[in-house]
């Protein structure tokens, strides 16, 4: 048995998931003030947050969260607008719980701060600060959108998906004259069991004795809860005939939080908080204490514990549909299976060298096995891009307006899922790539007014697969890069000679080397030029590559190409000389005979499919002699370039864990790991995008 | 009994005895009114001590159908105190 999960740190990896939501539900309301979804989406967070803070004691995140919470509370009753000085602040009060969730409290110079963030959101929510009444920019009233929810699909503002069915809570209180009106609350009930599963329960218990009662007069009322598809303005559409004096309150109930009993009634505003806590103290059942206190009806009482039991039943079926595992033993796992491989490819080669049939057919069955067991346990390491490109929303916003820049980001292709160390491993390349591009890319907006654009500049990040690879694009609409400015930079930094001859490609190649920089002031945001080269050598450790287009006047693209995986590699087993390499078969377009390549005389190229291609020699290049005409060739092709490899002999597939090379070769020129073959003996890994890139070199030198 | 009204009426005149039985026999239709009247009579009896019964099988089981499908209490719970 594995150690049992830290409560504290599953806690913590939750509350930083949910600080993320608040954050990202924050952008949102910025551009989307009325957005209840997003106001509600921020509201559950702080609250589950505060909650589960209660458990382990962080009191001081507790009454942060809190008080950040009630403004909240205010805000959802919609009598004061979300305004942009509101949303500011509550990302900064967010920052502080990150500091008080991460560190235990806030630093002794920032708690003025934090305080005062505090009180100009309660000032701002009370309506006497500036900015309750300050609007954003984009909050003016006519490109206000409406929530999803509120709308039935179809409908202007609507949410065009499905939704998932969700929790509704429906408090239905008839008035008096509801019958002589000739509303039928039993219809009404039909309706809602028409939207979905309803769980009703109705109160009688206002119902005067009979000497009392005028028969006429509704003194009945209801609280449903209903699971359902629809929207919550479909839901008030069942109420939309009943009379003025009649009240109705839909209100979505958010199925990730566990509530108790006396937080549900408190919330339905039954019972105070004060008088809660006053009963807590007589202790349980609760329902039991405050019903023989007069505090609440046990209809009342019934109606919360059925809201508490349906939500803890989907809560059970969420957590059935997901577990939480920590990602360290998610490696283990991937580890394991990666030996797996390994020793299935001994056993397989065992099996032929004695020729057993029994046991080649077991090694067959046992491959099959190992092969579905790799391809589960690399699933369950990817994650989708969105946890990547996330945090870069307010970072864009952020950095944005430090620089005087109006910019809109969107997101494309987040479902595509990567390995989630390679994730680990952009942040750093995708955060000096977005800089670049507000520092350098997209103009202020007098700029881009002036060159004809919007004035606010587009900046997207796209992901989306190709092949064995995922690419991520970051595409901006700013003003490009000259490459004459580039090649004049180059010469005067040495790295090219004034004569040198380059294609474009080549020039925008020049800014990915060490300490290229074109602007003419460094500046905080972007750094000093020593950004894009640090890019490109984290991709090569990954295995991937960065290119650079872009057309001046109209904006650039960078884009990155990195394996869906690093943990186990499918290739091909050649031969170079006495050494064994393994070139990744997600590069391989197709081995030819070496009888059959027409080689041009100066050895360096042949001719493949019409074209000129690069021939690079490995046993050559690796220094372990030269090989013969006749020997295969394998073409690779890295998307941008196509090379082909000469080798001594193909030996056949060969998938395996990937080692590093360690500190003493891991600057081995075209060597980008290693492998363990099934008898024991290591195999390198070829670096082909390396390689390609030497190639490339070699082509336009000789053109 | 044709009303509402008129059952109410009639069971108030009853009000003070000890025992009290009702019966939904010859009751041809009814609605969520009547259904509340019935509970007013349970807040009447019950809570002041006395008995209540119902008779009459088929309208009450009628009648217990719409308490549960309303999220009422159970008209048998009533009866019996």
């Amino acid at each position: 048995m594995g150690k049992q999960p830290d409560p504290r740190a599953i806690f913590q990896e939750e509350a930083e998931e949910l600080l993320q939501l608040l954050e990202d539900s924050l952008l949102v309301l910025e551009q989307q003030p009325q957005s209840t979804e997003h106001l509600n989406s921020a509201f559950r967070a702080l609250h589950t947050i505060k909650g589960s803070a209660t458990m382990f004691g962080l009191d001081s995140l507790v009454k942060y969260a809190h008080r950040l919470e009630n403004t909240f509370v205010i805000l959802r009753e919609g009598t004061v607008p979300v305004s942009r000085t509101i949303v500011d602040h509550a990302l900064s009060a967010r920052d502080m719980l990150v500091l008080l969730l991460r560190n235990g409290a806030i630093p002794e110079d920032r708690q003025d701060h934090a305080e005062e963030l505090l009180q100009s959101l309660e000032a701002a929510t009370r309506g006497t600060g500036e900015a309750a009444t300050s609007g954003s920019p984009q909050s003016g009233g006519q490109d206000r959108q409406e929530d999803d929810a509120r709308h039935p699909s179809g409908s202007p503002g609507a949410a065009t998906a499905p939704r998932r069915p969700h929790l509704v809570r429906v408090e239905y209180r008839p008035s008096r004259g509801t019958f002589l009106h000739g509303t039928n609350p039993l219809s009404l009930l039909h309706e809602l069991k028409e939207l979905g599963e309803t769980m009703v329960v109705g109160y009688s218990r206002s119902v005067p004795p009979l000497e009392e009662i005028t028969p006429d007069h509704c003194f009945l009322a209801w609280d449903i809860l209903l699971t359902t598809s629809a929207t919550i303005q479909e839901v008030e559409d069942v109420f939309i005939f009943i009379d003025g004096e009649s009240s109705v309150q839909v209100e979505e109930v958010h199925s990730g939080e566990y509530r108790r009993l006396g937080e549900i009634l408190v919330d339905r505003g039954v019972l105070d908080s004060a008088e809660l806590e006053r009963y807590l103290a007589d202790r349980p059942p609760l329902g039991e204490v405050l019903v023989d206190h007069g505090a609440v009806s046990p209809d009342s009482v019934r109606s919360a514990l059925e809201e508490q039991r349906l939500l803890s039943r989907i809560d059970a079926d969420e957590a059935n549909a997901t577990i939480k595992v920590r990602t360290g033993r998610l490696d283990d796992l991937v580890s394991l299976v990666g030996e797996f491989v390994s020793l299935q490819a001994q056993v397989s080669l065992t099996s032929q060298r004695l020729d057993d049939r029994e046991l080649a057919s077991q090694a067959e069955q046992l491959e099959r096995l190992v092969r579905e067991a790799r391809d589960l346990s690399m699933d369950m390491h990817m994650v989708p891009v969105e946890t990547l490109f996330a945090p870069f929303r307010r970072l864009t916003r952020e950095v944005a307006r430090e620089l005087n820049r109006e910019v809109s980001l969107s997101l494309a292709g987040t479902e595509t899922e990567l390995d989630r160390n390679v994730v680990e491993q952009l942040r750093d390349p995708l955060l000096h790539i977005i800089r670049n591009s507000l520092d350098h890319g997209i103009e202020p907006p007098d700029a881009r007014l002036a060159a004809g654009k919007r004035r606010q500049g587009q900046l997207v990040l796209r992901a989306g697969y190709s092949g064995a690879f995922v690419t991520i694009a970051i595409e901006d609409d700013g003003k490009g890069i000259d490459a004459d400015a580039v090649r004049s930079k180059a010469i005067e930094r040495g790295l090219i000679s004034p004569e040198a001859t380059l294609s474009r490609e080549e020039i925008f190649d020049l800014v990915f080397q060490p300490g290229f920089s074109t602007a003419s002031v460094a500046t905080q945001v972007s750094g000093r030029g020593v950004g894009m080269d640090v890019v490109r050598r984290n991709l090569e450790k990954l295995n991937g590559s960065v290119a650079l287009t872009s057309t001046a006047g109209q904006g650039t693209t960078v884009l990155l190409r990195i394996p869906l995986t690093l943990a186990i590699v499918e290739g091909l087993l050649c031969r170079v000389a006495d050494q064994c390499f393994l070139i990744n078969l997600a590069y391989i377009r197709e081995c030819l005979d070496g009888q059959n390549v027409n080689r041009h005389a100066s050895g360096g190229f042949f001719d493949y499919r019409g074209s000129v291609v690069p021939l690079l020699d490995l046993a050559s290049f690796y220094r372990f002699g030269t090989t013969d005409v006749r020997d295969p060739v394998v073409v690779v092709d890295t998307g941008e370039q196509l090379v082909g490899l000469v080798v001594r002999e193909i030996l056949g597939n060969h998938q395996s864990v990937v080692k590093s090379m360690g500190a003493l070769l891991q600057h081995t020129e075209g060597v980008s790991g290693a492998v363990f073959l099934p008898d024991g003996t290591p195999a390198l890994m070829v670096d082909v995008e390396r390689l390609a890139r030497l190639a490339m070199k070699n082509q336009s030198a000789r053109e | 009994m044709e009303t509402v009204g008129d059952f109410v009426a009639t069971v108030r005149d009853h009000l003070q005895a000890a025992r009290l039985t009702v019966s939904f026999d010859g009751i041809g239709s009814f609605d969520l009114c009547g259904l509340q009247v019935l509970y007013a009579l349970y807040q009447s009896r019950v809570r002041s001590g006395g008995s209540l019964q119902f008779a009459g099988d088929d309208a009450l089981q009628r009648f217990q159908a719409m308490a549960r499908f309303a999220g009422l209490e159970d008209l048998q719970e009533l009866s019996h105190g």
